[in-house]
Formats: structure tokens, C-alpha cells, sequence
């Protein structure tokens, strides 16, 4: 039991729209789909967000190992570490993600646009796994000795947010709607370094054996949250107002050629954040080459290593500011295409304004970009969406990602009422050994919808 | 909608994790090797004269070394290879030493070796020398904190030539460490 507490332990702690969230995407029976396409075709006239669960997300994933390959009993840790880190690539990653809806509101207007605000918190970490730089640090740099070393590989990125928005979402025609919503980001805390840049190599020398590169290095380290000897008020009052602030946009579409066919995309956090109190920034940047100490053979005693030290600090300035800085969301691009099978259901449908969509299942494909530090994260599901029941509805899919390319999804949603239960899981065949699973992503939700 | 909730339910309470040991953890062993340059020098016709023109016959360099100060480098090396290569083209035999010397200035180890001179069938003279250091040979090579570099040239009447000699040095230095 201790070892599956430490694994969930492990996945949460690993922790916007921070991944791909295909499950959700287009569901349109589901009370929250516009926050991952604003333009969805929305059924529903009203919508109350249960405070605190109206929408919670959670997901933490490793894109390049797992926890058995690390913690598996058996061989020893340290033949196990140089395994994986052989099965490790510069561009995986850890990421987690935490979303809360604190509440959402929404109602439909007298010229049927769906409008709808709220407010949510979010948590998001990634961190790239340098492997060269690991590498470097357990094996020593002899085993490397003509290997370069790329410092934009080093990049990590911690942020928790507060995000207040308003949309609109609108169905000029039975077979179009769009949608957009702006946003008001609030940046309680951030700490990164990305965008690094650099590289350490070594090449055969001239006058030693070798000569050591760091060319053109400039890596910061900046962040924004953190101020020393703060009591509780500052943070409590950095809640409300972080002053650090950005605007964003959110904006979608879904478009109907026939009764059975629909193609939507949307486009998500295009926006940014400027963080301009309790900054605290680091950076390296400069150019040196070594290839050893030249001897001079003097009269007298000469410290070679003060000369080196001095010339160092010359070419390799480090310094530390508190200049403000602007970090961009993880933009995000959603595109989908559906198409009806089953029978046209006669009830009385959710989707009010267009019933020729009242199919009773879909299949589809849905496709998924993000932007990230240091390369794009790409995704494709493919789904079967039924519906069972007026209050009842499930979607399976099957996802291929930066993660793993055989991920089962299960989402269902059930009403009871006006209220509407979410639950929504990515990789069930994760659940069987959570130590051997790349990822685990949960969504549950509680909203009141008419 | 009871057998789905059932499924799920079943689904996630059977959601398991196979056997992993977290402690191990504090049992990583690494071994890593620094490879890197330490010094090299050019010796040329003006430094074999002083500066009133007479032939010096030693050159003497030092430099501290701060490698093993640490504790934990101390404990974790392992072995150091010292690896020199020269190229002499004067026609004078070079007689050269490092001494390893440690805070008390006493040497806790040397490496010795000589260069021959060059001549009219062989006007360039290379070669390599590699000296190894074990701990278990030699526990004392961590105390280490300076390289002395002592070139001894014999000493005659004949003019110095316009010629040169070029030493390089490199150091591989095996650790062993546990990091807890």
C-alpha cells in the first residue's frame, strides 16, 4: 500500500489547458466542452458551476520513463538510472497539471448566445530531461569527451495561476457556431528557465591535448512569487492581486457540412503574463575556452588559478536582477472531426438549437498541438462517443501522444436532474500498474445545467 | 448506468502498482571520470638563456591544485592517469619531473621521464608518457595540492639553437561515489 500511496504521491507531485485533453474536446453533451473549444456546439441554456468541483483536472505524466524503471526491485538503482537514462531523449519530459474551477456562470441571451465567466486556478510544471547534462553528472565527462552539450535542453517551468474569464458562444446557423473568450491571467507564482542557450564542448587542442568549449552560453533563471520574510498577508493579498497580470484569448469553431459530418478546431491561451513583483532573476552569459595552464616558468611564484579565476569572471558574466519578464501561455490547438452513426435520436435533445446532430454515437479523430519551452507537444485520438440515455453519455478513445501511443480513455456523463456528474479518466491500462504507467489524467466535474 | 458505475468502480479500486522500492534511492553508486586539460608549456631558444645570455640548466614552474581539497573527492577517487606528450627539436636532452607535493611541501608522488634530443635523422622528437596513481598503491596521492614541474637541460658550450619543446598534459581522474 505504501508503494501505490508513493506512486500516486509521485504522479501528483510530478504537476492552463496543460495536455491533451481529447476526452473532453467536442463532447458537447458536457457541461465545461467550451473551455477546451469555445466554439463548440452548445446545447445548454444555462449553466451553474458547483464552486470548487464544478471542474478539477489532474494529470501527471513522463514522457521517457516510468517509475518501475526506476524503483523495480531487482537489479541494483544504479544499473537501472544508466538504463533509463540510455532510453532517454533531450526532449522528454515530466509534466504535471492541476485545474480547479473556483465557479462558473452561464446563461443564454435573448439572441440565443451562450454567454458564460468564471474564474480557475491552474498548476502547471514541466521539466525537460537534460540528458547529456545528467549523462555529464554521473559518468564524468571522459565517456563524452567530443559530445556536445546543448544548453537549451535545460529548461523548466513552475506557474500557478488565476484565470478570470468571459465567453461567447454563438450559432449564427444551424450548421456554424464560434466562440471566443477572453482572459485575465493572474500570476501568483512562476520560477522557470527556458529558452537557455549555449553549448559545452571539447575539440582536439593545439597547444594541450584538448580545448574546452562553453560558446555563447546565456542561461537565466528567472521567478516571480517569493519574497523573503513575507508573513501569510503578502500571499493571502498576492491571491487577489498578484500584480502580475497578462491578457489571453481563447477562440473556437465547429462547422457542420451535413447532417452527419463536423469539423471544428480551437485555439486556446494565446496570451501572456507579465510578472513584474518579487522578481528574482539569474543568468550566465558569456563565451571561454581552457586547455590548460600555460606555464611561464617566471623568476617568481605566479597563481595560475587566480589568473584563470580573473579571466573567467571576465568572459563569463553572472549577475542577478529584478527586471520584469513576459512569459507566454502554452498556446494550444485543438482540431476535430466527428461523424454521426446510429439513429437520429427523436427525444427531446441537449443540443436544443440543432437536432439533426442528435445522432446516437459519433466517431471521430481529434488532433491536438501545444507549444512548450523546447518543442512542440503533438497528439491524435480517435473516439466513439454514445449516447445511451437523455442523462446518459460515455466516450471511449484511444490516444497516441508524447507519452505513449496506446493510451484508453473513458469519459462518461451523467445527470441527474439539472445536475450533471463528469468523470472523465485518460489511460486505463495505466490503472492495472501505475508504476509502469507514462501517464494518468482524471477530470471530474459537478455543474447544474439546463 | 449500475454497471458502468460498477466498471469504473472496479476499475479504480483495483488500480494497483507493482512491487517498487523507494528506499534504493540512497544507494546510487556513480563512477564518473574527469577528463581535461592541466598544463603545457613552450620552451624556445630565449628561455634556455637568462637575461644576461648564460645557459640555464633547471626551469622550475608550480601550480596549486585545489582538486582534492574537498572532502568527498578525496574519498571518492579512485585512480588518476597523468598523460604527457612532447615534441623536442632541439638537439638537447631534457631531463623532466612532476612532483605531486602536498601542504607540507613533501612529495607524495612523482613521474619521471626523459626527452631525448633531436638529431639530423630524427629532427623532430615526440612522444608520450602515461603515469598512473592508484589510491590503493598510493593513499597519499590525495593530499596532493600542487604539481611542481622540473626540467633539467645538461649544460655545455655550444651556442642554443633556434629550436623548441612543446609538453602537453592531461589528467583522467576515476571517481567512485555514492550519492545519498
Amino acid at each position: 500500500m505504501k508503494t501505490v500511496y508513493l506512486a500516486i504521491i509521485f504522479w501528483i507531485s510530478l504537476a492552463g489547458q496543460a495536455q491533451f485533453d481529447a476526452l473532453a474536446y467536442d463532447f458537447t453533451a458536457h457541461a465545461t466542452v467550451l473551455q477546451i473549444n469555445p466554439g463548440s456546439r452548445y446545447g445548454y441554456k444555462k449553466l451553474f458551476g458547483l464552486p470548487l468541483v464544478s471542474n478539477i483536472q489532474i494529470f501527471a505524466g513522463s514522457s521517457g520513463f516510468n517509475l518501475n524503471d526506476l524503483f523495480a526491485t531487482g537489479s541494483s538503482f544504479s544499473s537501472k538510472v544508466n538504463q533509463t537514462l540510455k532510453q532517454l531523449e533531450d526532449t522528454d519530459f515530466i509534466l504535471i497539471h492541476y485545474r480547479q474551477d473556483l465557479w462558473t456562470y452561464g446563461w443564454t441571451d435573448d439572441l440565443e448566445r451562450f454567454k458564460y465567466f468564471g474564474i480557475y486556478l491552474d498548476f502547471n510544471q514541466i521539466t525537460y530531461t537534460p540528458v547529456q547534462f545528467l549523462k555529464l553528472g554521473l559518468n564524468g565527462n571522459a565517456p563524452y569527451i567530443h559530445d556536445t552539450f546543448d544548453a537549451k535542453y535545460l529548461a523548466t517551468q513552475t506557474e500557478l495561476i488565476q484565470t478570470i474569464y468571459y465567453g461567447v458562444n454563438k450559432h449564427p446557423n444551424p450548421d456554424l457556431s464560434f466562440g471566443y473568450r477572453f482572459k485575465l491571467y493572474s500570476g501568483l507564482a512562476q520560477a522557470q528557465t527556458v529558452h537557455n542557450s549555449g553549448r559545452f564542448y571539447t575539440t582536439d587542442g593545439q597547444n594541450n591535448f584538448y580545448t574546452h568549449h562553453l560558446e555563447q552560453v546565456d542561461v537565466k533563471l528567472q521567478s516571480s512569487g517569493y519574497k523573503q520574510g513575507a508573513d501569510w498577508h503578502h500571499y493571502l493579498n498576492k491571491f487577489f492581486l498578484s500584480g502580475n497580470y497578462g491578457p489571453g484569448i481563447d477562440l473556437g469553431i465547429s462547422y457542420q457540412p451535413n447532417s452527419r459530418m463536423t469539423v471544428s478546431a480551437s485555439l486556446l491561451d494565446l496570451g501572456f503574463i507579465y510578472y513584474t513583483t518579487d522578481l528574482h532573476n539569474y543568468y550566465i552569459k558569456g563565451s571561454y575556452q581552457f586547455d590548460g595552464i600555460a606555464l611561464e616558468f617566471p623568476n617568481s611564484y605566479v597563481d595560475y588559478w587566480d589568473n584563470i579565476k580573473k579571466t573567467f569572471k571576465g568572459k563569463i558574466k553572472a549577475a542577478e536582477n529584478k527586471k520584469s519578464y513576459i512569459v507566454w501561455r502554452p498556446t494550444t490547438v485543438y482540431t476535430g472531426f466527428k461523424y454521426g452513426i446510429g439513429d437520429l435520436d427523436h427525444q427531446k435533445c441537449e443540443n436544443f438549437l440543432h437536432p439533426k446532430t442528435n445522432y446516437t454515437g459519433f466517431i471521430g479523430l481529434t488532433g491536438f498541438a501545444q507549444y512548450r519551452p523546447v518543442k512542440i507537444h503533438l497528439g491524435l485520438s480517435a473516439f466513439y462517443e454514445k449516447k445511451w440515455s437523455k442523462h446518459f453519455y460515455t466516450k471511449v478513445n484511444l490516444t497516441a501522444d508524447n507519452f505513449s501511443y496506446d493510451a484508453l480513455g473513458f469519459g462518461f456523463l451523467y445527470r441527474i436532474g439539472s445536475m450533471q456528474f463528469s468523470l472523465m479518466t485518460d489511460n486505463l491500462w495505466g490503472l492495472s500498474d501505475l508504476a509502469k504507467s507514462h501517464k494518468q489524467a482524471l477530470q471530474i466535474g459537478f455543474n447544474w445545467v439546463k | 448506468m449500475k454497471a458502468f458505475i460498477l466498471f469504473l468502480g472496479v476499475l479504480f479500486l483495483s488500480s494497483c502498482t507493482g512491487k517498487l522500492d523507494f528506499d534504493q534511492a540512497n544507494q546510487l553508486d556513480i563512477h564518473p571520470v574527469i577528463e581535461g586539460d592541466i598544463l603545457y608549456f613552450d620552451l624556445n631558444a630565449s628561455n634556455l638563456t637568462d637575461q644576461n645570455g648564460q645557459f640555464k640548466s633547471v626551469f622550475r614552474d608550480t601550480v596549486s591544485f585545489d582538486i582534492f581539497k574537498e572532502g568527498k573527492m578525496r574519498d571518492g577517487f579512485e585512480k588518476a592517469v597523468i598523460e604527457v606528450a612532447y615534441k623536442n627539436t632541439f638537439n638537447r636532452h631534457f631531463a623532466t619531473t612532476y612532483y605531486f607535493i602536498d601542504q607540507q611541501n613533501h612529495p607524495v608522488a612523482n613521474g619521471q621521464f626523459d626527452i631525448n634530443e633531436a638529431n639530423l635523422n630524427h629532427p623532430e622528437v615526440t612522444g608520450n608518457r602515461i603515469f598512473t596513481f592508484d589510491k590503493n598503491a598510493n593513499p597519499d596521492f590525495v593530499n596532493f595540492r600542487k604539481i611542481v614541474l622540473e626540467i633539467s637541460v645538461s649544460p655545455d658550450n655550444l651556442p642554443v639553437e633556434d629550436k623548441t619543446l612543446h609538453v602537453q598534459t592531461k589528467g583522467t581522474f576515476y571517481m567512485h561515489t555514492t550519492l545519498e
